[in-house]
């Protein structure tokens, strides 16, 4: 598969660039420019944590010199007052940082948006202060005459690059695994819509928290090599904005959510601001972080994802082949013969639910039966989306029951009634753009996969449902809203639920497409697959549900055939207006 | 035994009096960047940025340029903050006109929240460029706006005891009730005026804003330029009793984002108060803890804030992010 | 007065609208009835510039409202009463009045503002109160007052009925014909709530996924069966 393929490649391009750079530094006879090769590797790899933790879950960090930070003092006060070696200090470091991410991440991760950027910046502003007042304002690491190597103490500079080079290679090879597996899609899918990632059965909080922790270690990695390396700390070195800042900045520059961003980054934006400092700073002092803010507002401003997606997105749109959708040819039969004689699968009883005195959902009881398409109707603001949202614990019912296959429903968050078998599409598709179809599909496989292969079935046998297999490769971003609807629903199956809840999943789409919808839809109830629908495409949902619930006002307002339903004068009222409904009586 | 008492009561009480007249004028710092923050949802990392330079422009018009100098040593430095806010309003109202509003504003008006962080962002490169430009123009050397009343102080005696007193630093009581005046002359503006009104509506719903045919991008400008005006006028009345040097945005920045979080986010009157609450927070805490901690207690106070009550001490939960 | 040709406005892979034209002729007043996801709300959306066409023309009294920017069409003298009322919460229904009279003279808009006051008396009453604190219908009379504020030349009105219950909608639909009716206002309104809309109307369209599938006069749509096909499918 493509997949293994491109990771073989991605490897072997490590390798590469880590002996490369290794070679670069032979060549380099001048210890400054040797102390550049070292450092573009570190901030790389501060970089390549920030990603991990920013850049797949979107929730910015203005904070991690925290990390940083007490990577860097842990190596130093482990060597100076305890004789601990930096090859072990090293290690404690990132134990330290891991704890760090623990309880950082603990109680920040309830925040969002800004207040999660605002609170994460506060994190190493406090340690700054609390480590000067522990009297460590300026901590020089110690030279040992004896067994220097044992302390990481080298003669000869290469072997600093060396390090710095291996830690690099190792951070990227563990961003890789991330990016190739289910953590990184799960991060992906947090980032592109935290409900939706809910919704196909990922704990959020738990992939954050396994984000915060790693990132925490590899930050707190990269801050104790650089004790190392400078051999001398300061709080406002090691937790001050500034490294902050340059964590998220060649990140940014080079390309936010992918490995090779943080390098692209910090290869450009570390040597210069280096030669600048080195050639400048006596008549120039503060020309580094003028050259970095810049950066930061030209990227911004030109490419706002970075260099690397900037660059990507140009040569994918030269490559890119005009794509002529093929139909399925698939002929419509009339409404599936209702399984009126399955089992209860879904039991809703007088559920409600009101927001700031309004009843959006008020007393809905109904029975969902194995097998089943039930189609639900309604005007605009009936409470139909509510009602789903309450079904698979986007919300919390405020009265009634909800029960599935025997499991009470209520209370539950939307990734443990995935987990039982709820799969949902939404009114709006939420498609991860920068990932395959294959990928999208497969975010949602992983809940019902004991395997990584389990799950990549999962997906490829959830693509053949919806007739979409033979194009797993293309970007998200590039399909037709038909496509997107018929992704979206992929992913819904392949979590292999037994109940799907489809939000309007004709919106949008022309006559052709609806057709083709419908016909996939009709051969997953014909697979067994029960189905609950909401859809205002009167048309396509007379062909479709053998049975219909009409909501209004929160209100179950009728329920029975479709001609019992549009025959109904309370549905007329509610649809066409109570003049017209007087008009016919 | 009862003077130590005495003396517990007046250290206590010369600490609250520091608090009042240090929050004011972290209140009126707070106000500025609280308006920017509820007419444009940007956390703006530059806004210590704009304090500094309101600090260094108030030095170069009176001690550097003179211009103020026939006011006397007195006023003079007064002026020269003042002046400052209408100065860095221009900068400002310029910097977005120019560059920031491509990353805002009816683009940002399609709900995605994707242009805040490219705003975001932007303003740290922007802080980045300020404050390392102004370190290149006016190198690190520690600077002071200088006048007389810095080192003049009133007493005012405490009745229960003749021999203890409370000292206020005149400098301070008058960077104070400058302050206080214009953060209450804002407060007006923005509740009481036609032009307050358009940046409440632009705030309050941008997009019913651009239906009733107010340019919502101007209406950020307008915020982002008095919000910097504003803050730059704290940074030139704190500049009369503290040195600073071209990194001295930092130390305020964190007081200001506190201040506005404690506030409620996007109210002025709460982001006022905030900046109060993180003046007294700063000098009663020097009563318990160590003074190098002083600026961690802020912190952890701004950290319990925003992890247990997130629509502030004082505002309601009204953020659309 | 307004004249949409050939109107397209696609997002994200998703036709909103393909090639629908229309037009709303000086002191008619034009309803455009339809299924939700019928494209309504979009095309009210690119006549105020907040999503942008990919083709097609708008002209509003000859001018090309395509080539101006959203914030300078209700200089124009168009209103929009946009769907789910959008009222400014935080701010006193007066000052939700003010903001409607944005682009007037203080002076026209006292006289509007009487005339906003008798149409929705509880307006009046309630004219210290946050907007945030009314009640739907409430707000949407606000919506509706704050629209014709600025005594626009052209209202379009969203969807007054959403979220309604029957009577406040009635009382609605009232007011809106009794501003077309009296004050001789063009009126252009998207309306879910068919018998409604049509009764009261001068004309109307019918608009199904994206298109306009039935157009005529008051009298023809009412005899017209079609619509009950559009919306409940036989």
């Amino acid at each position: 598969m493509t997949h293994v393929r491109s990771a073989t490649a991605a490897v072997a391009l490590i390798a590469f660039i880590s002996l490369a750079w290794l070679a670069l530094g032979f060549l380099v006879t001048s210890s400054y420019v040797q102390l550049m090769l070292t450092l573009v590797p570190i901030w790389a790899v501060m970089g390549l944590s920030w990603n991990i933790l920013s850049g797949y879950t979107g929730l910015v960090s203005f904070g991690h010199a925290s990390f940083f930070g007490l990577g860097a003092y842990t190596v130093t006060i482990a060597l100076v007052r305890y004789d601990v070696t930096p090859w072990l200090g090293i290690p404690l470091g990132m134990i330290v940082g891991a704890v760090a991410g623990i309880l950082i991440g603990y109680p920040t991760f309830r925040l969002r948006g800004h207040y999660f950027a605002l609170a994460m910046l506060a994190y190493p502003l406090a340690l700054l202060y609390v480590f000067s007042w522990l009297g460590y304002q300026e901590v020089a690491l110690p030279m040992k005459r004896e067994a220097p190597h044992w302390y990481m103490q080298f003669e000869n500079f290469h072997a600093y690059t060396g390090l710095a080079v291996a830690l690099l290679a190792a951070a990227l090879l563990v961003s890789l695994a991330i990016e190739r597996s289910r953590f990184g899609l799960s991060l992906v899918a947090i980032k592109q819509n935290e409900p939706a990632a809910e919704a196909a059965g990922i704990d959020t909080l738990a992939w954050k928290m396994k984000a915060i922790v790693l990132s925490g270690a590899i930050a707190a990695a990269a801050g104790g090599l650089y004790a190392v390396v400078l051999l001398v700390v300061t709080p406002e070195s090691v937790f001050g904005m500034l490294t902050s800042a340059q964590a998220l900045i060649v990140t940014l520059f080079g390309g936010v959510g992918t490995l090779w961003g943080p390098v692209i980054g910090a290869a450009i934006l570390v040597p210069v601001s280096e030669v600048l400092q080195a050639r400048l700073g006596d008549v120039l002092p503060g020309i580094q972080g003028v050259v970095f803010g810049a950066a930061i507002i030209v990227v911004i401003l030109l490419a706002p994802e970075g260099i690397f997606w900037r660059v990507r997105d140009r040569l994918a749109r030269r490559a890119e082949p005009t794509i002529v959708a093929p139909r399925a040819e698939v002929p419509l039969g009339q409404a599936a013969v209702m399984h009126a004689d399955g089992a209860a699968l879904l039991e809703v009883d007088r559920l409600a639910k009101s927001f700031g005195g309004v009843r959006a959902v008020a007393d809905v009881s109904f029975t969902v039966r194995e097998g089943e398409i039930l189609g639900i109707i309604g005007p605009n603001g009936a409470g139909k989306t509510t009602l789903f949202n309450l079904l698979n614990g986007f919300l919390r019912p405020d009265d009634g029951t909800m029960r599935f296959g025997g499991h009470d429903l209520m209370g539950l968050k939307p990734n443990r009634a995935c987990r039982l078998g709820i799969g949902r599409t939404f009114q709006v598709v939420r498609s991860f753009p920068r990932l395959s179809l294959f990928e999208n599909v497969l975010v949602g496989a992983y809940v019902a996969a004991a395997t990584p292969a389990d799950a990549a079935s999962a997906a490829q046998h959830a693509l053949d449902r919806v007739r979409l297999s033979s194009r797993a490769d293309e970007i998200a971003g590039a399909l037709s809203m038909r496509d997107l609807r018929l992704m979206e629903l992929a992913r819904a199956l392949a979590g292999r639920p037994r109940l799907i809840l489809m939000d309007e999943p004709l919106a949008g789409l022309a006559a052709g497409a609806i057709d083709d919808m419908l016909a996939v839809i009709q051969s997953l109830a014909a697979g067994g697959l029960t189905i609950v629908i909401i859809e205002h495409t009167m048309s396509a949902m007379m062909r479709l549900a053998p049975r219909f619930l009409v909501l209004d006002h929160g209100a179950l307002l009728a329920a029975g055939t479709p001609q019992e339903v549009t025959s109904n004068p309370a549905v007329i009222e509610a649809y066409l207006g109570k003049k017209w409904a007087a008009r016919r009586a | 035994m009862s003077s130590t008492i005495g003396a517990t009561i007046e250290i206590s009480l010369q600490a609250l009096a520091a608090g009042v007249l240090t929050g004011c004028i972290y209140g009126l710092m707070c106000v500025g960047l609280g308006l920017i923050f509820g007419v444009m949802r940007v956390i703006n990392f530059a806004q210590g940025d704009f304090l500094m330079l309101g600090m260094y422009f108030t030095l170069y018009t009176v001690t550097g340029l003179g211009i103020f100098t026939f006011l006397g040593p007195v006023a003079g430095p007064y002026a020269g903050a003042i002046l400052a806010g209408p100065a860095l309003f221009v900068g400002a109202y310029l910097l977005h006109r120019l560059l920031m509003r491509r990353l805002t504003g009816t683009r940002a008006l399609g709900g995605e929240g994707d242009g805040h962080y490219g705003q975001l962002i932007f303003t740290l490169g922007v802080a980045l460029v300020l404050e390392n430009g102004a370190l290149i123009l006016f190198g690190s050397t520690p600077e002071a706006v200088r006048t007389p009343l810095a080192s003049r102080a009133w007493e005012i005696p405490l009745l229960y005891d003749e021999t203890s007193a409370l000292f206020l630093n005149k400098a301070s009581v008058v960077a104070a009730i400058l302050s206080l005046v214009i953060a209450a002359a804002l407060y007006l503006v923005v509740n009481r005026t036609w032009l307050g009104q358009t940046l409440r509506a632009a705030a309050d719903n941008p997009i019913a804003a651009t239906y009733m045919g107010i340019d919502v991008d101007r209406a950020h400008r307008l915020a982002f330029g008095i919000g910097a005006g504003i803050t730059a006028i704290a940074g030139g009345l704190v500049a009369t009793y503290h040195p600073f040097q071209p990194y001295v945005g930092f130390e305020f920045v964190i007081i200001m984002y506190a201040g506005v979080v404690m506030g409620g986010m996007g109210s002025i009157l709460g982001a006022f108060w905030g900046g109060m609450t993180i003046g007294l927070v700063q000098q009663l805490s020097t009563l318990v803890v160590p003074l190098q901690l002083q600026n961690a207690a802020i912190f952890v106070v701004f950290l319990l804030v925003v992890l247990l009550r997130p629509q502030g001490l004082f505002g309601r939960a009204t953020e659309r992010v | 007065m307004l004249e949409i040709d050939g109107l397209s406005v696609a997002y994200g892979g998703l036709h909103a609208l393909s090639s629908v034209s229309l037009r709303v002729a000086a002191g008619q007043f034009v309803a455009i009835v339809g299924p939700n996801g019928a494209g309504k709300t979009t095309l009210f959306k690119a006549i105020s510039g907040t999503v942008a066409a990919a083709a097609g023309a708008i002209r509003f009294e000859g001018r090309d409202l395509l080539a101006l920017s959203p914030a300078a069409r209700p200089h124009l003298g168009i209103a929009h009463v946009p769907e789910g009322r959008q009222p400014f919460a935080s701010m006193t229904v007066r000052e939700n009045l003010e903001m409607g009279a944005y682009r007037v003279r203080r002076s026209d808009y006292r006289r509007q503002l009487e005339r906003i006051f008798a149409l929705f008396p509880v307006l009046f009453e309630r004219r210290h109160q946050a907007a945030g604190t009314l009640s739907g219908g409430e707000q949407q009379m606000l919506a509706i007052g704050r629209g014709i504020a600025s005594s626009p030349r052209l209202l379009l009105l969203d969807e007054p009925s959403m979220g309604l219950s029957p009577i406040v909608a009635d009382a609605i639909f009232e007011r809106v014909a009794e501003l077309h009716r009296e004050d001789g206002l063009t009126i252009l309104m998207v309306e879910q709530r068919v018998a409604e809309a049509v009764q009261s109307c001068d004309f109307g369209y019918v608009l199904e996924t994206g298109r306009v599938v039935l157009a005529g006069t008051r009298g023809a749509l009412l005899a017209d069966d079609r619509i009950r096909t559009v919306y409940l499918g036989m």
